[in-house]
């Protein structure tokens, strides 16, 4: 089941999104099994053998109209370490050619906005990042990788992103970082949340190099 | 948690690609994790209530052909799913029943004949770590099975404590009375081996659970972009004949046939997709997500496939062609909620099968 949101501004929508999972989440709604945000919907599995359509219909619609005025989760700051060096950014050029900036320019734009967790999906810890410098904004690789490396930081059109693990994907790599993002053995797995505030801090290679895991 | 290891699976040979899989990495997907699991879960539970299992116990499921394996002390086993022309030391052996098996005896896994996934199930199942709450391997993300990865050469894979209902189909089999081949009436089944092995001489006809549809068309329920095709695109769906594309795997099965479009362009933000949901990318050719698939997607969704019909497609081999039937969606909860009585009534009529065997 999908519900979808509709709201004027997104960061209205991605409230609503994130309130409503968190409180069907909670409801012990007979033949629930779990609730997966998207940008502006919210999908629902459900076991059809305890809880028909209609059923089901019926006992979200009254949730989500129950629901207290919607906000994304107060989030968490969190900085993230990133690394621009020309090895980890293989489509600076594209992007700096793009955008009509010089090298230094995008890495001065990138690493200074504030950035705020829209969304994971798309692979284990795969976070979205608004906020985004319009200026920095570009269309995705025609032809997508077939391994992006571990921590590489994307651009893909308005967004940004970091990819957790090794996986196929085209967004424009500029930058990587050595912060884990998807760790299994942990619960909740993922580094971020949506809501989470992101700022970046601009590392070297020997910093990077020398990263050690936070405890 | 460490739990008692009681016997081990060895890889003697990986083949294509053999892996552990359970029902899946369930609660996770806000995080971005897949639910991943058997492709034809319906074969997995068979296979698990063969041997006494919870449905929910890892099987090791075998793509395509070129598995051998063999266990470090006797073993209950089952093989379901793709007909793999499975043999014990060169010796055909029995589908869709229990097996006793001795230690050190070879299971070798063959081209497969029919179906593309076959399920090797043992009693007690197979105990690799859990990793976010199963077993199910899911290569993309590197989780689940052993280190992520599917099998390997000279790979241990750990085996769980059998249940009393395991214990007491090995007992009845190791007893020689009325279940070996030997005694059974059934002559397709061979004679020979029973010092390496012993196969009750009952079996659960996968027939029971996987009735044949009209025309062998898949039931798919509308999808909610379906309306947003133009007409003879919307005609095109029902009609046509789709064939399984070569580059399909446990991610997706691209469908190639007639090009479908949209009436304009649709932009749609990244949203929850589940195994079954049919996209339809730009180029026009549908994929089927499979049980790999990841926990949103961008595409227009224009339909689902019923849950009772997702095995048979799972197993559908690439070049061959398929057609959509349209039911609804009440009729497709009617009918997985029928399926799963099937497998109540089927695995009460195993432990009471089991039962009167010991009581004779």
């Amino acid at each position: 089941m999908i519900v979808d949101f509709l709201s004027a501004s997104a960061s209205d929508v991605l409230g609503q999104v994130h309130s409503a999972a968190q409180i069907i989440g909670q409801s012990s709604l007979m033949g629930f099994v779990e609730a997966v945000p998207g940008f502006s919907s919210l999908t629902i599995h459900y076991d059809p053998l305890q809880a028909d359509w209609p059923t089901m219909r019926q006992r979200v619609a009254d949730i989500v109209a129950k629901a207290p005025s919607p906000k994304l989760p107060k989030g968490k700051a969190i900085e993230v370490p990133v690394c621009y060096d020309a090895e980890f950014a293989s489509d600076m050029e594209l992007v700096s050619r793009h955008c009509g900036l010089s090298t230094d320019a995008v890495i001065a734009r990138h690493s200074q906005a504030k950035y705020i967790v829209q969304l994971i999906g798309f692979a284990p810890g795969f976070c979205y990042l608004a906020g985004l410098p319009s200026e920095l904004a570009t269309p995705r690789l025609a032809n997508p990788r077939l391994r992006v490396p571990v921590g590489s930081i994307g651009i893909g059109q308005n967004q940004t992103g970091i990819y957790p693990i090794e996986i196929p994907g085209g967004w424009n790599l500029i930058g990587r970082t050595p912060l884990r993002m998807f760790r299994p053995d942990r619960h909740p797995p993922t580094t971020v949340a949506p809501g989470d505030l992101v700022t970046i801090k601009r590392i070297s290679k020997d910093e990077f190099d020398a990263w050690r895991e936070p405890a | 948690m460490a739990r008692t290891c009681v016997n081990e699976l060895l890889v003697v040979r990986a083949g294509l690609c053999a892996s552990v899989q359970d029902l899946g990495r369930w609660h996770f997907q806000r995080f971005g994790v897949a639910v991943g699991g058997a492709m034809d879960q319906e074969s997995h539970r068979i296979a698990n209530m063969l041997v006494g299992n919870d449905a929910d116990a890892a099987t090791i499921e075998i793509a395509w052909f070129g598995s051998a394996f063999s266990f470090a002390e006797p073993a209950l086993i089952s093989i379901t799913g793709a007909d793999l022309q499975p043999a014990v030391n060169g010796v055909r052996v029995p589908m869709d029943r229990p097996i006793w098996i001795d230690a050190n005896r070879t299971v070798q896994f063959q081209h497969v004949k029919n179906g593309c996934y076959g399920y090797l199930a043992v009693a007690g199942g197979f105990n690799t770590p859990q990793s976010l709450e199963s077993r199910s391997t899911h290569v993309r993300s590197g989780l689940g099975g052993l280190n992520g990865r599917p099998l390997q050469n000279s790979d241990n894979v750990p085996i769980g404590a059998p249940t009393s209902l395991g214990r007491a189909i090995s007992a009845v089999l190791k007893k020689n009375r009325s279940v070996s081949p030997a005694h059974s009436t059934d002559t397709k089944l061979p004679n020979a081996g029973p010092e390496h092995w012993r196969a009750a001489n009952w079996f659960v006809d996968p027939g029971f659970v996987f009735e044949a549809v009209a025309g062998n068309a898949i039931q798919v329920v509308r999808g909610r972009h379906f309306r947003l095709l133009d007409a003879s695109s919307q005609r095109r769906f029902w009609e046509s004949e789709f064939t399984i594309s070569q580059t399909s795997d446990r991610m997706g099965y691209r469908l190639d046939g007639p090009e479908l479009h949209f009436v304009e362009t649709v932009e749609l933000l990244s949203a929850g997709v589940a195994r079954g949901t049919i996209q339809l990318p730009p180029g026009g050719n549908p994929i089927a997500l499979m049980a790999d698939a990841a926990s949103t997607g961008g595409y227009p969704n224009i339909a689902h496939i019923a849950s009772v019909d997702f095995a048979r497609l799972a197993q559908a081999q690439p070049g061959e062609s398929i057609r959509f039937r349209e039911i609804e969606l009440a009729v497709a909860q009617r009918l997985i909620a029928e399926r799963f009585h099937r497998f109540r009534q089927l695995t009460r009529a195993v432990a009471f099968r089991v039962a009167s065997d010991v009581a004779s």
